[in-house]
């Protein structure tokens, strides 16, 4: 998460099993938060603040907020294509995608 | 765009090319239900999830108390078209605040959005530093600043609410408006109803005051009578999808014929869709639209019934209307009012409703009553 509303890199490609950590780079706060039905279905829905759906989460916005300098993991365990958003900042541009192959 | 096109699937029976209009298809992002929108007012009590709120009693006075967050969130206005939005606590319109006069609304508003934003209410304001603009109190809220908003409920009516950072047309059209609804109190109006009406005191009949009295009631949320009226919000608006300072889609809460047909065939029949539907309303039960103009780059909207005629109290600041018996209001931005219709001497079936501006109704504008 960058001082210019992105996520870097805006698409990552890791294995499975892997533990992605993101941390906030910026000034200000950020989320990362899962988009509903745009993770494999058998996939565990994740979010910063630890919300089980996307729903949840643009419900209690300050509760999935990463602080500057703070970071938030999540292990990847099952293949497919994973779409995220930073909530506050989704018609910034600020989406990511993480690809476990 | 997809939407305002004249529908050219069959032109085997003459005419009915131009017999349709309207958005292809049915909205799959369910995030915002303009059904819901309608009868959505946030008293302190907890009415949507999206809105951190509370009520309580202060220094004699009841408080209604609410947490904003200005975000950048992406609305879905047509089927199959979003638009980047900043939004308070991620809805466009923002969430509607519904208090009784004299009350305190208190606005905890932290923006988290990347541009500064702030709260503007239209509301009789007695402290400048409250006002939500640039050149007062804290000015303009930048990404993760935090500001604690009171304002008097005063006065009664429906009231505009929205953000005056510059460039404000740019602010207003991306999404940051919403209604405030200050309801009568009815012990206030038997004791200064000089104040709801354009009567003088010395004119007021003990019947007048009656009769106004009755009205509060009907206005006042916390009154039985209340219950017996139809609410209903409507922020109209319009949305510039290509950033040329003119507006592509219209509606009356954000998303285009939400409250049209689902499926016509141009020649009497129709079909509801599942989000594409008409609102349904009870013949035997009054109807009150609380309506606001939020409309960005054109100058005028407007409100038009087809086969009926409805009383107007314009900002909703009066107990006695200022229109009677029009089909057919007007109003610049920020402009509001309180419509009062009747249709239980209709026959059950559709009634439009729409932008007298043919443009706005072809473009999403265009709506129905069904009177069951």
């Amino acid at each position: 998460m960058t001082g210019d509303f992105r996520f870097d890199a805006k698409r990552l490609t890791v294995s499975t099993g892997t533990q992605v950590r993101w941390t906030n780079e910026s000034e200000v706060g950020h989320t990362v938060t899962a988009y509903d039905g745009q993770i494999p279905s058998e996939a565990a829905y994740f979010a910063s603040g630890e919300f089980d759906s996307e729903k949840a989460a643009r419900n209690n916005v300050s509760g999935g907020l990463i602080a500057s300098g703070e970071a938030y993991e999540h292990t990847f365990e099952v293949t497919g294509t994973y779409e995220y958003v930073c909530i506050p900042h989704e018609s910034s541009g600020m989406t990511g995608t993480v690809v476990v192959k | 765009m997809g939407t305002g096109r004249a529908d050219s699937e069959d032109h085997s029976h003459g005419g009915s090319s131009h017999g349709n209009f309207g958005a292809a298809g049915e909205y799959s992002d369910l995030d915002f239900d303009p059904h819901e929108f309608l009868y959505q007012f946030n008293t302190g009590r907890g009415e949507q999830e999206n809105v951190p709120q509370d009520t309580y009693e202060e220094n004699g006075r009841t408080v209604r108390e609410f947490t904003f967050q200005a975000i950048d969130t992406t609305v879905t206005i047509a089927p199959g078209i979003e638009f980047p939005a900043w939004a308070y606590n991620g809805q466009v319109p923002g969430p509607t605040i519904r208090a009784v006069e004299g009350d305190l609304i208190r606005v905890k508003f932290e923006n988290l959005g990347r541009h500064a934003h702030t709260i503007h209410p239209h509301l009789r304001n007695l402290n400048p530093e409250m006002d939500g603009i640039p050149q007062n109190g804290p000015g303009v809220l930048n990404t993760g600043e935090s500001f604690t908003y009171e304002w008097i409920a005063q006065p009664m009516g429906v009231h505009f609410y929205h953000c005056h950072s510059l460039p404000l047309k740019e602010h207003i059209h991306r999404g940051l408006y919403g209604a405030i609804i200050i309801d009568p109190d009815p012990e206030r109006v038997a004791e200064n109803p000089e104040e709801y009406c354009n009567f003088h005191r010395s004119q007021i009949t003990d019947e007048l005051r009656a009769d106004l009295v009755a009205e509060a009631k009907t206005r006042n949320h916390e009154s039985p009578e209340n219950d017996e009226v139809n609410e209903m919000v409507m922020v109209m608006n319009g949305f510039d999808t290509n950033f040329d300072g003119d507006n592509e889609v219209y509606a009356a809460n954000t998303r285009a014929f939400a409250y049209g047909v689902g499926d016509t065939d141009g020649r009497g029949n129709w079909k509801a869709g599942e989000t594409k539907r008409p609102i349904q309303i009870d013949r035997n039960q009054r109807q009150r639209v609380y309506l606001v103009n939020a409309i960005e780059f054109d100058a005028i909207n407007s409100f038009h019934t087809h086969s009926q005629f409805f009383d107007y109290y314009d900002h909703g600041t009066t107990l006695t209307s200022t229109l009677q018996t029009v089909d057919t209001v007007m109003q610049c931005q920020a402009q509001r009012g309180i419509i009062e219709l009747d249709y239980s001497n209709h026959d059950p079936g559709l009634y439009m409703f729409h932008a007298h501006q043919s443009e706005f109704a072809e473009l999403g504008w265009m709506s129905f009553f069904e009177v069951v």
